[in-house]
């Protein structure tokens, strides 16, 4: 089964493999979480408390999130939100990789600041962590209750848009088109690659999944003298204008804002592929924690889902949801944050570190 | 042979094309001579000694060192100061506060190439000179003001230039060190026999130092000649008065030579043939206070009655009178003696018509 | 000791004397104290950090990868750049003195213009010119004649060398200043002495001209040295690509990751400050020496000079380096649909300027900005005045206190601006005084940051104010408060307005300082724009540079129409 970053590369895909992953990811988010089923349940609160808390929200007016996504995507959620919530104002500020997670810990130890109420993090582990803590507020409401229980960690992080890791490539500069990993090492493309560095976690994890699916690969990768842009951003931009020639780390929504430019850039979806999925979660010191509730829950609802898809852009784990990938087409393996590891992702660092050389 | 020949030089000042620093100048220099430009500031003076420099540059006209020219605006010629060969004496020493005595003195030495023992043995001989061979490792913030301005000139005197030009040299000492150094001067001159310019205000400066003393007025030279007879015969009104001979009296000539409403009495020899009006210049020391009463003035004597003391001041060894003479005011100074006048003494004026300076239309009458 | 004066009253006098003698003093000592606290708590505490746990911070920095060649290229950085720096700076002050009457004025001032830049938009410019494969000037110049068909450069400013030579253009305009206020007290007269002695133009220049000038050119050579060693801006946004690192980058970085290794912060911080403490200390032995270069000359009367056309040409070829190219590569991209990478000149859009308008975050960071800025220069005035005129000679200050006062002037210049971010981040992110998050905490940078600044240009207002019109008050009757209203102030007026706008040009482009302390969203302009820019929207980067630009001159305009014409070309 793939579930994990540490599984192999088979060349059998299916229909059925998918379906077992996300059984196997909801058997895995049960396993540990003896109170998931009490939580279930909380989750699905009284209409009438939940009017009081879309009162408070309301009288709170505005909600703040920290999100990592890209800026097309984060303009989608913000018009939806705000369209639909009258009174609640979304303001969402775009904090990338781990200095989010960076953010939030100095804003909760310190009082006094207007900080961010909902995360939209990359940085699940952490989040998960934070919910041990009691960092976290248990995430409710109408939606949040019709969410598959499987996509909810720990009762308190929301998986929100699964999205797979896809390469990009100039046109103008590369003619026989790239299909997969493997191109990348095409010696005509020494010094024409580029990537990004491990800013977040789950950047780690990605390169971790090569290294594991393919033995070999990275050492080959870095003997191409890969540039390592500060965002995937970056390294998409870099390729639109031919800086570089190709960019092995980007995602659809960030390819497609190039795209609608009209730059020279193509987008391939690897096959087998690999994502992650943003956790989505309120802090439990939120400054105004009811309208951070109804912001979450209206992410996790359909309308929410289809502001964060876009069209085509990511997966949503709630069935027909308009625009939503299908992501048992491209044998998409998720992160299974369960199962990351601290120290094998530190040493990996390390391992990259000597490999690609800039942090 | 000449030193220097300036031809019709003219300079403008910037910005503006009516006021001109130097209009139309014509001066020779004689090599060994030292020629004084003076006047009151704004004059001209020192933007003319700078053009000669090449510190400014003129926009008409012709200079020539030694018979070679260094500037001619007529051919687009101008030779930039460092290789016109002068030597100058700047009224603010200008000594490099960085280097010693000895450094300041041997630097035109080494502008020009001169090797090391040279330069020290002419530093050491022109520091003699001046008299400061004892200071040559000093730094100039250790001297006293004299002790720069002689270094100065060791400075200037050291590469033995074709011409010497010496901008005010003197002005930012106190009174008593500008006495001594003024004698210094004049000696080193007649010792080294070195051609210069030298830029002053002080006539007492100019006469003393200067073999022959143009004085400028608005960019023109209004006399030039010898010391001795821009001091005797200033050739104009404006050199009278800068020269400070404050006694005017304004003649007219009807029915005999008046002042004003009092008759001018007297050998009038010097003023046949002039017709009026004229100015008459005499300076207060050439004029004498008689008593109405007392005895007639000598032969060879003009004379003006009908004045009257109105204050008297000592100074020292001489007694100043102010006198009022029909509403003019004139200034009579006369050695401390047995006269006995005090103010209010009806008094009369009397003075040697070879003192007396008649001025018609401005320009000195006579020989 | 019991004094009993004339009268039989006791030494303590009446409450007069007590008003009249101590309430200064003691408000003097307030002052001292105030300043001090704000100047060293940071960097002690910090410091403290580095050391706690028996240094175990220092072998976490040598635990870090490639830590060797990251402190060599601090060093490297630092040295080649200040030197570059000093001699464009050198030759740009030579070359002011000589300008042509016509282009005076403007010449004088021109040197300054590129501060009217900030330096993370001068980078980016200079990205959008020399990025190796689709840099515009890159891209012309591979189309000469001669350059046979590269595929990249000729020029990459992802390298040691850009960096160096970026920094080094970026601090030249700070050495212009100080050696051209050192060339126009000197005046003319020294020189044309030595050209009266016979000496060629390059014959002055270096015997008379620079050695007169090398106390300036020392002092500069400092000030220099150490922003080179502190520098920020240049390395993190062209080293990244090209993994340069030095050790202001890794301090940043790590400020980025949770948590934050405040001790290993102040470990790699630490050289750079021990090293500023040396050059600062070294500058006032190195300066003390100041006799043998009191100009032994009064003013000179005459302004006419030397001058030379090609004295203009270079400033001009300086002008276009440093300004005009790198302004116009941002208009370019600002108003492209993207950095195409190809000279095809597109279809032109403003799409990115409206987009930066509409988003509230950037708008938030530019009114941060002004706001706090101007906060900033509303105290930074006031206490840098009151701290300049204790270090007067005039003034009747307890030793201490003016020992005091002079120290923490003079300490900020050894302390890199993000070093002490850093440092502020970590003292108010915590108790006791917790402002993190809030503008209060960009304020309190922003002072302690200028504080020594703000004192010494005060200071040399004041000096050259001369004491003479304030003893005049005094013996005219007015008191010390009416004398300073009436008529110090107003005489200062230009002075003080030229500090405010050099101030609130430094403030508003500070970048290094700000992007430690920052929170998601307190941000100013500078580190709002370092987010675009590491997300890579290069266009709302070049939007965003431009506003700075154009910002900075309206507040320098300001503040020259409050200090009254020529405020900002100080006359002497």
């Amino acid at each position: 089964m793939k579930n994990s970053p540490t599984g192999h590369s088979s060349p059998i895909f299916s229909k059925r493999r998918a379906v077992a992953l996300v059984a196997g990811l909801a058997f895995a988010a049960a396993v540990p979480m003896g109170s998931a089923l009490a939580q279930a349940n909380s989750r699905n609160v009284p209409a009438a408390e939940w009017t009081k808390i879309q009162d408070a929200a309301r009288k709170e007016g505005k909600v703040i999130v920290y999100a990592t996504m890209a800026p097309s995507v984060h303009d989608r959620i913000v018009a939806a939100f705000n369209a639909a919530n009258p009174g609640i104002k979304m303001e969402l500020v775009r904090v990338i990789g781990s200095a989010q997670t960076a953010k939030f810990e100095q804003e909760r130890t310190a009082p006094g600041v207007e900080g961010g109420d909902l995360m939209l993090t990359a940085d699940v582990r952490w989040a998960m962590e934070g919910a041990k803590k009691g960092y976290l507020k248990a995430p409710v409401g109408p939606a949040t209750a019709a969410y598959p229980e499987a996509f909810i960690k720990g009762g308190h992080v929301a998986l929100v848009g699964l999205t797979p890791w896809v390469l990009n490539y100039n046109t103008n500069l590369v003619k026989t088109p790239i299909t997969g990993y493997q191109d990348l090492l095409r010696p005509e493309l020494q010094g024409k690659v580029g990537s990004t560095a491990l800013v977040a976690e789950v950047v780690s994890l990605f390169y971790k999944w090569l290294d594991d699916s393919n033995p070999g690969y990275l050492e080959k990768l870095a003997a191409q003298n890969v540039k390592m842009y500060p965002s995937s951003v970056a390294a998409t931009n870099s390729t639109g204008s031919g800086e570089i020639a190709v960019n092995a780390f980007s995602i659809i929504p960030i390819d497609n804002a190039l795209h609608a430019q009209k730059a020279p850039l193509r987008t391939v979806i690897p096959n087998p592929s690999f994502g992650f999925a943003y956790g989505a979660a309120v802090v439990s010191w939120s400054k105004n924690p009811n309208a951070a509730l109804v912001a979450l829950d209206f992410i996790l609802s359909p309308r929410g889902q289809a502001a964060l898809v876009g069209n085509q852009e990511a997966g949503s784990p709630l069935p027909g949801v308009a625009g939503s990938i299908d992501i048992a087409k491209i044998n998409l393996t998720l992160v299974d944050w369960d199962k990351v590891n601290m120290e094998s992702v530190k040493a990996f660092e390390v391992k990259w570190n000597k490999l690609f050389g800039a942090r | 042979m000449q030193e220097l020949k300036v031809e019709k030089l003219v300079k403008r000042y910037p910005g503006s094309d009516r006021v001109v620093a130097v209009n139309q100048v014509d001066v020779e220099v004689e090599a060994g001579e030292m020629l004084v430009l003076l006047g009151p500031s704004g004059c001209g003076k020192t933007t003319l000694l700078r053009c000669v420099a090449g510190l400014e540059d003129a926009q008409e006209g012709r200079i020539t060192l030694e018979g070679k020219p260094v500037f001619d605006a007529s051919i687009g010629l101008n030779q930039p100061t460092h290789l016109r060969d002068i030597g100058m004496v700047f009224q603010n020493y200008s000594l490099w506060p960085h280097m010693t005595v000895q450094r300041n003195v041997e630097y035109p030495l080494r502008a020009r190439g001169a090797a090391s023992a040279e330069r020290t043995k002419r530093a050491r001989e022109v520091l003699d000179v001046v008299q400061c061979g004892h200071l040559t490792d000093r730094l100039p913030a250790m001297l006293s003001g004299g002790q720069q301005q002689r270094i100065a000139l060791a400075r200037a005197l050291a590469p033995r230039p074709k011409i010497m030009l010496l901008d005010e040299p003197l002005s930012n000492l106190d009174a008593l060190l500008r006495v001594e150094l003024r004698a210094h001067l004049r000696a080193i001159h007649r010792e080294v026999g070195f051609t210069g310019i030298y830029v002053t205000h002080d006539q007492i400066e100019a006469f003393n130092l200067g073999t022959r003393v143009a004085v400028m007025n608005a960019g023109r030279i209004e006399q030039l000649d010898s010391a001795n007879n821009v001091y005797e015969r200033p050739a104009t009104e404006y050199v009278a008065k800068f020269l400070g001979i404050r006694n005017c009296l304004a003649l007219d000539a009807q029915g005999g030579w008046h002042s004003g409403a009092t008759k001018l009495e007297g050998d009038l020899a010097l003023l046949d043939g002039l017709k009026g009006p004229l100015q008459m210049y005499v300076r207060p020391q050439s004029v004498n206070l008689l008593p109405t009463s007392g005895p007639a003035p000598d032969a060879g004597q003009l004379w003006l009655s009908g004045a009257r003391v109105t204050d008297v001041l000592y100074s020292g060894g001489e007694i100043d009178y102010v006198v009022d003479l029909g509403g003019n005011t004139l200034y009579v100074t006369a050695r401390a003696s047995a006269m006995r006048i005090q103010a209010g003494d009806a008094v009369t004026l009397s003075f040697s018509n070879a003192d007396a300076l008649v001025y018609a239309q401005g320009r000195l009458a006579g020989a | 000791m019991t004094v009993a004066s004339a009268t039989g009253r006791a030494w303590w006098g009446t409450g007069g004397l007590v008003r009249r003698k101590a309430i200064p003093q003691a408000g003097w000592m307030v002052l001292a104290t105030v300043v001090g606290f704000l100047v060293l708590w940071p960097i002690l505490q910090l410091q403290w950090r580095a050391f706690v746990d028996g240094g175990s911070a220092f072998a976490r920095v040598l635990a870090l990868p490639r830590i060797g060649t990251t402190l060599q290229t601090t060093i490297v950085l630092a040295i080649l750049s200040s030197v570059l720096a000093v001699f464009i700076g050198t030759l740009l002050a030579w070359c002011a003195s000589m300008l042509p009457e016509r282009v005076r004025r403007i010449g004088e001032v021109a040197p300054l213009l590129p501060l009217v830049v900030p330096a993370v938009a001068a980078v980016t410019g200079w990205i959008f010119l020399l990025s190796p494969k689709v840099g515009y000037l890159n891209m012309i110049l591979r189309k000469l004649p001669g350059m046979g068909g590269m595929e990249e450069g000729p020029f990459n400013i992802y390298s040691v060398t850009g960096i160096i030579i970026i920094t080094g253009l970026l601090l030249s305009s700070f050495v212009y200043v100080f050696v051209f206020t050192g060339l126009k007290n000197m005046g003319q007269e020294l020189e044309a002495a030595a050209a009266a002695c016979g000496a060629s133009p390059a014959m002055r220049f270096f015997t008379i001209t620079l050695p007169l000038l090398r106390p300036s050119i020392i002092f500069a050579t400092g000030v220099v040295f150490l922003l080179g060693l502190g520098q920020f801006t240049a390395p993190l946004l062209l080293g990244r690509t090209a993994k340069i690192d030095v050790l202001t980058t890794e301090m940043f970085y790590l400020t980025e990751r949770y948590p934050i290794d405040f001790g290993l912060g102040a470990a790699l911080g630490f050289p750079i400050l021990a090293i500023g403490l040396l050059v600062v200390l070294v500058q006032k032995l190195a300066l003390g020496e100041q006799r043998r270069f009191v100009v032994v000359s009064a003013r000179s009367r005459y302004n006419v000079r030397e001058t030379r056309p090609w004295a203009a040409v270079v400033i001009g070829i300086y002008l276009l380096v440093t300004t005009v190219l790198p302004l116009l590569a941002l208009i370019y991209v600002s108003i492209s649909p993207f950095w195409s990478g190809s000279l095809v000149v597109p279809e032109f859009t403003l799409r990115h300027w409206t987009s930066v308008l509409k988003n509230v975050g950037l708008v938030d960071a530019i009114w941060t900005s002004v706001k706090t800025s101007v906060i900033g220069i509303a105290i930074l005035i006031p206490l840098g005045f009151l701290m300049a005129f204790a270090l007067l000679q005039s003034t009747r200050i307890i030793r201490p206190a003016r020992m005091a006062i002079d120290l923490f002037a003079t300490l900020p210049i050894a302390v890199p601006a993000s070093l002490m971010g850093f440092g502020l981040l970590f003292v108010y992110s915590q108790p006791p005084i917790q402002i993190y998050g809030t503008n209060a905490v960009l304020v309190v940078t922003y002072v302690t940051l200028m504080i020594g600044h703000s004192t010494r240009l005060q200071f040399t207002t004041l000096v050259g104010t001369g004491q003479e019109f304030l003893e005049a008050s005094r013996a005219s009757g007015a008191g010390a408060l009416r004398s300073l209203f009436y008529v110090l102030l107003p005489m200062c007026r230009k002075g003080i307005a030229a500090t405010a706008a050099l101030t609130f040009v430094l403030l508003f482009h500070e970048f290094s300082a700000s992007l430690m302390v920052r929170s998601a969203r307190t941000q100013v302009i500078g580190s709002v724009m370092y987010d675009v820019w590491a997300g890579g929207v290069y266009a709302e980067v070049a939007v965003l540079a431009l506003i700075m630009v154009v910002v900075t001159v309206i507040g320098v305009l300001i503040a020259g129409w409050l200090g009254g014409t020529d405020s900002v070309q100080r006359k002497d």
